[in-house]
């Protein structure tokens, strides 16, 4: 499956809802737990994945705090109150969205003519 | 899980600044992701060549540079204002020198205009910064330096219209500066989420970017003076602020190193201290006479050239390097303030002011391009020594 361009519009809610559930995250174990909720069907790239943490930091939805680990800088994210917020938010709407979509993408009901006895 | 070698990490940051990502948090972050993505690689029985290899071979081409353009773009759409202030100093700042050779009137005014613009610049992105981290501590330290550095400026606009209290403001600059700093290289020890140093670290290529144009445009407009043998009052104003930015800002990287370091000694922060203090004492120059300041300028070389090795150059060779570099730049210095103290003869300033050693200055310079502090350093030396440079011996 070609998950990237489905993942673009939806990314920003994956990472939040993420880090609603787990308090504190960092880049790699951001995707391997996308990795492992989706049983590997997606994988973000470092391309897809560093852009939107840095804008939602930038928008002052997550705070980072690094800490040295294994003599390299590790930058842990977390969601602010207006973060938590948003998630909520966000997570909600997708579920619904998600919902459209599945009626959208149902096969269309079969009227079968049999019901004017045909 | 064991966790990679010290040679190993440098690998990759090496790789990453080579296909372009340099700007320093994002590398940071980048450098744990694919450590994280090898180590799991040699847990399945991997070598970390093949691990690497394997890494490597999935990112596409241009990719890292890439990331880099994104990241920085997404950062950059809120700070616009900040960024436009800066062009708007740029432009005062050149139109205003231009101005200044032609003798047309309101060089001045424009010398100023770019002040105030930096002050804005500076101001706006400060309170950007402080309005979207009001989670992240040490706000006041921010401000402290702020203050100190419109300070800085303030007196230089009292100085260029002549007006009273000039003095004052470079003093009150001075200790504003000396004390925020030295507190900021206590205070920021450890792995503390503070505002200044990831302020500074998101501004840096900005930073850099101001200074290296600026230094480029001060050096071509220094060397007429220079080879022809004349005084030329423009560019020894740029070359003040040149030398200020890149002071102030080489001892701000530390922040960076304070903060990344596990348990960085007290002894660094006093030699930070130290360096920061020789480094703006002499701008006191109504109190402070001309062998006050050489023996204060002779100081900071070498604690200076030692805290660029210590922070920056982890290679053996690059580290003899630069240690030898530091050695030759305090021997310069040392000539020069011995010929200004009266110690020397004032034609001793002829062995270390010529064009052979501004080239080696420069290829120096040159040598340490991909070394931030070290660069750093060598832009203040060769921005100093301009300033000093007894522009009667000519060049060459």
């Amino acid at each position: 499956m070609s998950s990237s361009e489905f993942i673009k519009g939806t990314l920003k809610t994956i990472i939040l809802k993420l880090l609603a559930e787990n308090k504190q995250m960092y880049g790699y174990e951001i995707s391997q737990k996308v990795e492992e909720l989706s049983a590997s069907e997606i994988k973000l790239t470092y391309g897809a994945l560093y852009p939107v943490l840095y804008k939602l930091e930038n928008e002052g939805l997550l705070v980072a705090e690094t800490e040295v680990v294994d003599g390299r800088a590790r930058k842990y994210y977390s969601l602010t109150p207006q973060g938590v917020e948003l998630a909520k938010v966000k997570v909600s709407e997708l579920q619904k969205f998600t919902e459209t979509l599945k009626n959208i993408l149902l096969p269309a009901p079969n009227i079968s003519l049999e019901i004017w006895g045909a | 899980m064991g966790g990679l070698n010290k040679e190993q990490l440098q690998a990759i940051r090496d790789y990453l600044a080579r296909q372009g990502m340099t700007y320093k948090p994002l590398q940071d972050e980048m450098l744990d992701h694919v450590s994280c993505d090898i180590e799991k690689l040699i847990a399945f029985g991997q070598s970390f060549d093949a691990a690497w290899l394997a890494i490597t071979k999935e990112l596409p081409p241009k990719q890292i540079q890439t990331i880099q353009l994104e990241t920085m773009e997404t950062m950059n759409k809120r700070e616009s204002l900040s960024k436009w202030f800066a062009y708007l100093s740029f432009f005062l700042l050149f139109a205003g020198s231009v101005f200044k050779l032609m003798k047309f009137p309101g060089a001045g005014q424009m010398l100023i205009g770019s002040f105030i613009a930096i002050a804005l610049a500076l101001i706006s992105g400060s309170t950007f910064g402080m309005i979207a981290n009001k989670e992240k501590r040490g706000a006041w330290l921010l401000v402290a330096i702020l203050v100190g550095v419109l300070l800085f400026l303030a007196s230089f606009t009292f100085q260029i219209l002549h007006l009273p209290g000039a003095i004052e403001l470079r003093t009150m600059a001075v200790v504003a500066l000396c004390l925020s700093y030295s507190i900021s290289f206590f205070y920021l020890r450890g792995n503390e989420n503070y505002l200044l140093p990831w302020l500074h670290e998101r501004y840096t290529p900005a930073i850099e970017r101001f200074i290296f144009i600026l230094f480029a445009a001060v050096f071509v407009l220094r060397m007429p003076s220079l080879t022809l043998g004349y005084e030329d009052f423009v560019s020894r104003i740029l070359l003040v602020i040149t030398i200020a930015s890149a002071g102030l800002h080489f001892h701000a990287i530390s922040w960076q190193y304070l903060k990344a370091e596990e348990k960085p000694g007290v002894i660094f922060s006093l030699g930070l201290s130290f360096s920061l203090i020789v480094f703006m004492l002499p701008a006191l120059v109504d109190f402070l006479d001309i062998n006050a300041r050489g023996v204060l300028t002779v100081l900071f070389w070498p604690v200076a050239g030692f805290i660029a090795t210590h922070m920056g150059v982890e290679n053996g060779k690059q580290k003899a390097i630069s240690l030898a570099a530091t050695a030759f730049i305090t021997a310069v210095s040392s000539v020069w303030a011995l010929v200004a103290a009266g110690f020397f003869v004032t034609a001793a300033n002829g062995w270390v002011f010529n064009g052979f050693v501004l080239a080696a200055l420069l290829s120096l310079s040159v040598f340490f391009r991909q070394n931030r502090f070290f660069r750093m350093y060598m832009l203040v030396v060769i921005s100093h020594y301009l300033f000093v440079y007894p522009w009667e011996l000519g060049l060459w």
